[in-house]
């Protein structure tokens, strides 16, 4: 049994995806998240977002990065735990985790975002060192809900809110 | 305290493991791993 005791509440938990050895603890109102070793009580990373404010933590598509988004959408980081890297990717549409998907093989991650006209895009970026931005596009949704990668990874799933009631099938076409 | 009594005062925290093996129970400032 493991015991850790942090700085302010706790607002968000969540296991490593890959084996579940690593603990992702987030601290709201501090902008402050926590990542603990179950295996190495001695290692521990923190992870501050500062005056941008935390609205929502989670894992990459492995152990070795943890994605932030700030208050007010106005960012989402992308903080590499192994090389102390920070990415980030401006106006994420959704601060609850929605909007965010990695595909199956997870080397690509489609990100809904907000354009400069305030109008839904989608971002697809390569998962590497550093994250690059293969392709954007404007889909034809009124206030796109969420998006998923197909099985096969070789297309995206939008699908708007419950006014428009659609879901629409983009194929990447990306090389 | 067993593990009924920690989940029912947990602040609505509670993350199985991807394994099942194990359950993360957050309470106000902790978080404890059974």
């Amino acid at each position: 049994m493991h015991n850790f005791t942090f700085v302010d509440l706790v607002t968000q938990v969540e296991w490593s995806p890959v084996d579940g050895s690593l603990l992702l603890v987030a601290v709201g109102k501090r902008s402050l998240v926590f990542v603990k070793s179950l295996h190495d009580p001695d290692w521990h990373c923190k992870i501050d977002e500062g005056i941008a404010g935390l609205a929502h933590a989670q894992w990459g598509p492995g152990n070795n990065h943890v994605l932030t988004v700030s208050d007010f959408k106005v960012r989402l980081t992308i903080w590499g735990l192994a090389d102390k890297s920070v990415q980030y990717i401006k106006s994420p549409k959704h601060e609850d985790g929605r909007g965010i998907a990695f595909s199956p093989s997870r080397k690509m991650m489609a990100v809904a975002q907000r354009n400069s006209e305030a109008k839904d895009a989608i971002g697809v970026y390569d998962v590497g060192k550093p994250w690059n931005c293969l392709t954007t596009f404007n889909p034809d949704t009124f206030d796109l809900e969420d998006l998923r990668f197909s099985g096969d990874g070789q297309s995206l799933i939008v699908w708007d809110s419950n006014l428009k009631c659609k879901i629409l099938i983009y194929q990447l076409q990306i090389q | 305290m067993n593990f009924s009594d920690l989940i029912q005062q947990s602040s609505g925290l509670v993350k199985y493991s991807p394994a099942g093996d194990l359950v993360a129970v957050a309470k106000n400032f902790e978080v404890k791993v059974i």
